[in-house]
């Protein structure tokens, strides 16, 4: 049967992390940030690296920061905004009443700077609209939002894609270099007709696109 | 000690956090002004029932015995059974109580035009609306017809067959058109989308060619306007023949 025999004490027996903050109460209980720990022979210790630790919570923070910046920007699945007191975007069961995905203000639009904004609802099992054209090599601000189910309106041939959540808008700027039609199909499981869930995407030369007037909304569905 | 330094400093740090609230207002107000900023077009509103939570409880709470006796001003029209005696008169046994629900409400608003309908419709409280749901989703689509009912009707083409089992269970991907079962049952549902099977050809005809032309335009989202204005009028022909004969997928009365 092994005893176990606390060492002497020394300083070089005393080994510790730099950035840990051990502190030793009166009564011998030791702590790091709190957690009790078990030291071999240190006296007392206290406030080893403390500025060190200013140092780490700022790197922290900014890690934290820069994680859900970029959670943001690459539409990953981590509902921070809903924590932060919900989703940004309209109620999907009102779409058709009030606020801007009311199908009257659906499709491209251009404001009076010359900007092209497209709005469009995902919902099962189509795309509204189902046809949207806008002009070739100028940005086009693109916002989505779903009425049922979660949609993915992707890109093919590209790594551009749009989730569209219900209650959310999802909000991109994409620039279509080539003129030509694509298709724009859902990319997210999500129903039973989701395999013939597909858009279309006309990119048209930025001379034949004719500008819309501040109230005019196009898209190319059939008539 | 100085004792003015500690109000200084306190000054020092109020001063920022009202300069930090201040920038915060400011942008949360940019944010709202770049989103209000475009001019929209006239509101056209297809329809002003939305499938809230209260909305779905009043319309799918409805008593079935009290639709049975309100339904005796439906019966002329609608049959007795819930089965009409013209094609082009729409079959309500076993269509689900939202759907009818929201036919009803539309036609009161006047977002679906039918004169005879609107008319009714007026007649209806949003109660009444609900108890007819109730009563015609329970009546059977598989009973022993004793009326007379014009449902099944015969397939002028039976070579439509193949173009319209092609679109209820496939749809059309390459246009977009999803299958019609996968609104309409029997494989998915979706709030407001009948159940097409046991409904009327000449019906459903009319429907699809309203819709594609615009006539027709209380569909929550565009939903059907989107898909009808997409098929030819082979495929309507063929899709609603499909369906009045009784050989589309569900519960039918054949």
């Amino acid at each position: 049967m092994d005893r176990y025999y606390a060492p002497r004490c020394s300083a070089s027996r005393c080994r510790l992390s730099s950035f840990s903050r051990i502190e030793v109460s009166p009564s011998r209980e030791a702590r790091i940030f709190g957690w009790p720990i078990r030291i071999s022979c240190c006296e007392v210790v206290k406030n080893i690296g403390t500025r060190f630790k200013t140092i780490g919570f700022v790197l922290a923070m900014v890690l934290v920061g820069c994680t859900i910046l970029a959670t943001r920007y690459y539409e990953v699945d981590l509902p921070v905004w809903h924590f932060l007191g919900g989703g940004n975007g309209p109620d999907p069961a009102t779409l058709h009443l009030r606020g801007e995905f009311v199908e009257s203000n659906l499709g491209t639009a251009e404001d009076a700077a010359g900007s092209f904004t497209v709005r469009m609802i995902a919902q099962q099992y189509v795309f509204v609209p189902q046809c949207i054209a806008v002009p070739a090599g100028v940005p086009v601000r693109f916002r989505i939002t779903s009425a049922d189910a979660v949609h993915l309106l992707s890109f093919l041939g590209t790594n551009d894609a749009l989730k569209a959540l219900p209650g959310t808008i999802t909000e991109a700027t994409f620039t279509f270099a080539k003129p030509g039609e694509f298709t724009i199909p859902c990319h997210e499981f999500c129903g039973a007709g989701h395999y013939a869930m597909r858009g279309k995407l006309q990119v048209l030369p930025r001379d034949q696109f004719a500008s819309l007037r501040p109230d005019e909304r196009r898209t190319c569905e059939p008539q | 000690m100085n004792p003015s330094r500690g109000l200084r400093r306190s000054q020092t740090y109020g001063a920022r956090a009202i300069w930090l609230l201040a920038l915060l207002i400011a942008w949360l107000g940019m944010a709202s002004a770049a989103d209000s900023g475009n001019s929209q077009p006239p509101l056209r509103v297809p329809s002003n029932v939305a499938w809230t939570e209260d909305t779905v409880a009043l319309a799918s709470g409805g008593t079935a015995f009290r639709g049975l006796l309100l339904a005796r001003r439906c019966n002329h029209c609608h049959g007795e059974e819930g089965f009409s005696s013209a094609a082009t008169i729409p079959n309500l046994a076993g269509v689900d109580a939202l759907s009818i629900w929201k036919q009803l409400e539309d036609f009161r608003d006047g977002k679906r035009r039918s004169a005879t309908m609107q008319n009714i419709a007026n007649g209806l409280s949003a109660r009444d609306a609900a108890d007819l749901g109730a009563y015609y989703a329970m009546l059977p689509t598989t009973s022993d017809p004793q009326d007379n009912r014009s449902f099944p009707q015969t397939m002028h083409d039976p070579a439509g067959a193949t173009i319209a089992v092609r679109l209820i269970v496939f749809g059309d991907g390459r246009r977009g058109i999803p299958p019609c079962q996968s609104c309409h049952g029997p494989v998915g549902s979706v709030r407001g989308a009948p159940a097409l099977a046991a409904q009327n050809g000449g019906y459903l005809q009319n429907q699809l060619e309203d819709f594609a032309g615009g006539r027709r335009a209380n569909d929550i989202n565009e939903r059907m306007r989107s898909i009808a204005r997409q098929l030819t009028d082979e495929e309507k022909t063929a899709v609603s023949e499909y369906y009045g004969a009784g050989l589309g997928p569900g519960v039918t009365a054949r």
